[in-house]
């Protein structure tokens, strides 16, 4: 018979695991990056560790006879994917035997207090490259430039103000500000394709994290993780689309 | 060919993930990596509609291209391939044809709404089966995981079934057990005297069952 583990090292296992778990989902990790996560640590600690992660909640139980179960929710997920690569970079540390177990709870803590690693101006200002880029791609033509900027200011702006909004929503309001904006310009400012316009401001908001890790799940055989991004982007897409539509006709109207 | 539509092409789709590398948070050693991985899908992508291949077939092929690329660079630079996989996709989109639904659905034509709406699907259903096989490619021959999977399983074989683990299990005491935390709180006097007591009777008890 195997030899029991003493409740402390379950805890503390568990709690290491549980913080680690949550860090990745939360940032935007697919499901089976999270499993594996945890499981690597439990193989470095040599204590059977069992988890089922969905987008929404992980539970994870620790332990081989006696065991300690802890559930956690997810509920604000955003994309941080730093913090993925440092998290993936701690088990696999920890999994080698580069590290011992103290380490790897002292850095998973500092990269759950660390300051972002983009200050705001810089997300902003990329955004703006990023639109202006995408209106170059879908048109070249360099007169596209300024309002593309503007678009993607526009577009992270009304990001920032509408974040506790529910996705569905913020993302219908986004690509209507974005669309009524476009035809703004084209029709009082500066006459340029505004289709272009529309298009470099709605495509960086398109959710191609979530449809990556939909296919990245469905590939590893997590079904119900990937089922639900799966929905989870095909909404976005929908709310863009709505939103758009609405700026448009709208655009027609006025 | 335009040569200078095909810069600005290339301008634009640097700018284009540089922007989306940035917004995602993915940090500064990776950026070159995902406008690389990004070149080549789009590249790959522009040349085969250059040559008169329908889009649902160049996207497909520029979505494989793109995340082999962007395998190859994770095992390179280790890191996900998530990271290289994200930004690199969005030059691919569909987005004038997408464009061209809406405006059709908008202004009642319905059944050029429904030829544009089944196009945008099909290359966005192209870009993630392209995706998928990239995957399964790269996963099958870039890591031989076979002697992985095995490992793996033995492992979660153990966990789930602990009685017909028939092989003899060398469980160590867990490495992190090695040193406790210092106690926060010295222990007072009274329930020093308490815990002592207490111990000496589980001990009582312990030895009254096993006799």
């Amino acid at each position: 018979m195997a030899k029991p583990y003493s409740k402390h090292a379950l805890r503390q296992v568990a709690n290491l695991c549980i913080k680690a778990a949550r860090v990745l989902m939360a940032s935007g990790a697919e499901t089976a990056r999270v499993e594996n996560t945890v499981s690597y640590i439990g193989r470095a600690c040599k204590i059977p560790v069992e988890s089922f992660a969905t987008p929404t909640g992980i539970t994870i139980t620790v332990g081989g006879e006696k065991t300690i179960t802890v559930v956690t929710r997810v509920k604000t997920r955003t994309i941080d994917l730093d913090k993925v690569i440092l998290i993936n970079n701690i088990s696999r540390a920890l999994a080698a035997g580069k590290i011992p177990f103290q380490v790897a709870e002292r850095r998973v803590d500092e990269v759950l207090h660390q300051k972002p690693i983009f200050s705001e101006w810089l997300i902003y200002f990329s955004q703006a490259v990023c639109c202006a880029g995408f209106a170059l791609i879908f048109e070249p033509n360099p007169r596209l430039i300024p309002p593309a900027l503007l678009v993607g200011l526009l577009a992270k702006y009304v990001e920032k103000k509408c974040v506790t909004l529910p996705p569905f929503l913020l993302f219908f309001i986004n690509a209507l500000a974005v669309t009524l904006f476009a035809n703004l310009y084209c029709n009082h400012i500066f006459p340029v394709e505004h289709w272009a316009l529309v298009l470099a401001g709605i495509v960086p908001l398109l959710p191609g994290l979530a449809l990556t890790n939909a296919i990245a799940d469905l590939m590893a055989g997590e079904l119900v993780a990937g089922m639900a991004r799966t929905i989870d982007a095909l909404l976005t897409g929908a709310g863009l689309a709505a939103g758009a539509a609405a700026g448009i006709s709208l655009g027609q109207i006025l | 060919m335009n040569m200078s539509a095909f810069a600005m092409g290339w301008v634009g789709v640097i700018m284009g993930l540089w922007g989306s590398a940035v917004t995602f948070r993915i940090p500064a050693r990776a950026w070159l990596g995902c406008i690389l991985a990004g070149l080549f899908g789009w590249e790959v992508n522009y040349l085969l509609i250059q040559q008169g291949i329908i889009p649902l077939y160049s996207a497909f092929v520029g979505a494989i291209g793109l995340t082999m690329c962007s395998e190859a660079l994770a095992r390179a630079i280790r890191m996900p391939s998530t990271v290289f996989v994200v930004p690199a996709v969005f030059p691919l989109v569909p987005g004038m044809t997408a464009y061209n639904a809406m405006l059709s659905l908008i202004q009642g034509q319905y059944d050029a709404a429904m030829t544009s709406t089944m196009q945008a699907l099909l290359i966005a259903s192209g870009i993630a089966v392209g995706m998928l096989m990239g995957n399964a490619i790269c996963r099958s021959f870039l890591n031989p995981s076979l002697q992985i999977i095995h490992d793996s399983l033995k492992h979660d074989f153990a966990i789930s079934i602990p009685e017909l683990n028939v092989a003899p299990q060398t469980q160590s005491e867990p490495r992190c057990d090695t040193t406790p935390p210092t106690p926060k709180k010295l222990l007072t006097r009274r329930s020093q005297l308490l815990r002592e007591r207490r111990q000496k009777y589980q001990q009582l008890h312990r030895q009254k069952k096993s006799t």
